[in-house]
């Protein structure tokens, strides 16, 4: 496994914390940071992952049903996803 | 077993589950942190315990845990739809045994907004005759609140029913009595609005309560604040539950709310024998009993009048000689009161709780036939 790492961001604390459970329940490892600031900060706590574990959890947070955006944080812009 | 004396558990509930205690122990001596604020592991374990909270009152009334938010008790969260809702100059109906909760806001709305107030039918124990709801309904009907269990004679509200005949004008549930003891399924009967306490028949703690809200979209906010999320803006968040959850919550109360939730407690008591109690008090002389005309519509909770003098003296009586606890005068339900013909001195009330044995009921019917001879 690599050093790099995807940052997911939320609109609330509720997805992020939900989010959080969903990935550890399927064995997912990730870590909540403070959302950093040259990301636009939606909710102040953001989710890293791994990014070998990337499309993993991005499947799992499509079926989660919040609204997120993931960065790979080389880009300016993130992705939206989610409903 | 020492005789339980406490019938005030309409005001709130007593004694708590020792769960409540160690929870919110927990929380202030090993926990601590902030909800929804910060990253690190102390923050992220309050959060969660706030967010299964949240779950699992959810699942008590089949709701979506999205749209269900904290505040800080039943009032608050009735005071969030009837002054975030646009409703000047519309019509909204009310049931005849509403409490101040929802009287003293609509009382401002008539003051201030043009609002006007009209009260459902009912049969004389204050139960709404659903037949009759359809002949008030105008093109101004903009809300019907009802109190799912009076606090006052204990009647249960057909809130079911009442929605199927208003059918797409919102409808706000008054939970504060009936949360915990009557069962309530926004999804199954379309329910707009539910407000609750946490400390009453949940058996939590003071300052804890929520909102049920099917459609935040109609509804601006009481309260403006941060809430940890779009913090560069100076608007608040469209998103539930944020859009409704300004300012930090009670998260020492919500631990002790989840400690309620979790514990389980069964009913010491069988509804017959709280029928039973209602039925042996009626057969004292000297006493008028207040609650629902058939046991079907009867909640957990009655009122009596001495004939021969007043409540107060009654309740002290019952205090200083039993250890009985008990609420006399209005119970901060003048309008329902008013209905029952008790109005301007009230009655004594008889809230029992989870924890109530037939034993306990049993010296009250002896105290209560006892103190008549004497009065």
């Amino acid at each position: 496994m690599t050093d790099k790492k995807i940052l997911l961001v939320f609109e609330s604390t509720r997805a992020v914390i939900l989010a959080e459970r969903e990935c550890k329940s399927k064995g997912l490892k990730c870590t909540a940071v403070p959302t950093p600031r040259e990301y636009t900060a939606q909710c102040g706590i953001a989710l890293e992952v791994a990014i070998e574990q990337k499309e993993e959890v991005i499947k799992l947070l499509d079926q989660l049903g919040k609204p997120y955006r993931y960065y790979d944080k080389k880009k300016s812009k993130g992705t939206s996803c989610g409903i | 077993m020492a005789f339980n004396g406490y019938f005030d558990n309409a005001a709130t509930s007593f004694p708590k589950p020792k769960a409540v205690g160690d929870e919110i122990l927990r929380y202030i001596y090993d926990i601590g942190g902030p909800y929804g604020r910060s990253f690190y592991g102390r923050a992220f374990e309050a959060s969660g315990v706030v967010e299964d909270t949240r779950f699992l009152l959810s699942e008590k009334i089949h709701a979506n845990p999205d749209n269900l938010v904290f505040t800080s008790n039943a009032t608050c969260a009735i005071n969030i739809v009837l002054k975030g809702m646009e409703l000047s100059n519309k019509e909204i109906l009310v049931s005849s045994l509403e409490h101040n909760a929802v009287m003293r806001p609509l009382n401002v709305l008539e003051k201030n907004s043009g609002v006007k107030i009209k009260f459902l039918p009912s049969f004389d124990d204050g139960f709404v005759n659903v037949e009759q709801i359809d002949s008030l309904l105008t093109k101004k009907t903009a809300l019907v609140v009802v109190n799912q269990q009076s606090n006052v004679n204990g009647v249960i509200q057909p809130v079911a029913e009442i929605k199927k005949v208003i059918g797409d004008i919102p409808i706000l549930i008054d939970a504060a009595q009936s949360a915990g003891h009557v069962e309530l399924n926004v999804r199954r009967d379309d329910l707009d609005f539910v407000a609750f306490t946490g400390h009453k028949g949940l058996l939590g703690p003071t300052g804890t309560g929520g909102l049920f809200v099917k459609k935040p979209e109609i509804l601006n906010p009481l309260i403006d604040g941060g809430t940890g999320s779009k913090s560069e803006s100076f608007e608040m968040p469209e998103f539930m539950p944020d859009k409704f959850e300004a300012g930090t919550p009670n998260i020492a109360g919500i631990f002790g709310l989840l400690g309620a939730l979790s514990a389980d407690i069964k009913q010491k008591h069988s509804n017959e024998e709280f029928y039973m109690l209602i039925n042996e008090i009626k057969k004292i002389k000297g006493y008028s009993v207040f609650c629902a005309e058939s046991q079907n519509r009867q909640g957990g909770l009655f009122s009596l009048k001495p004939e021969t003098t007043d409540c107060s003296t009654l309740g002290r009586i019952l205090y200083d000689n039993y250890d009985i606890q008990t609420r006399v005068g209005l119970h901060c339900s003048p309008q329902a009161h008013k209905f029952l013909g008790t109005y301007p001195y009230g009655t004594l009330r008889i809230a029992p709780s989870v924890y109530h044995t037939s034993d306990d009921f049993e010296i009250l019917i002896k105290a209560l036939t006892d103190v008549k001879k004497l009065l």
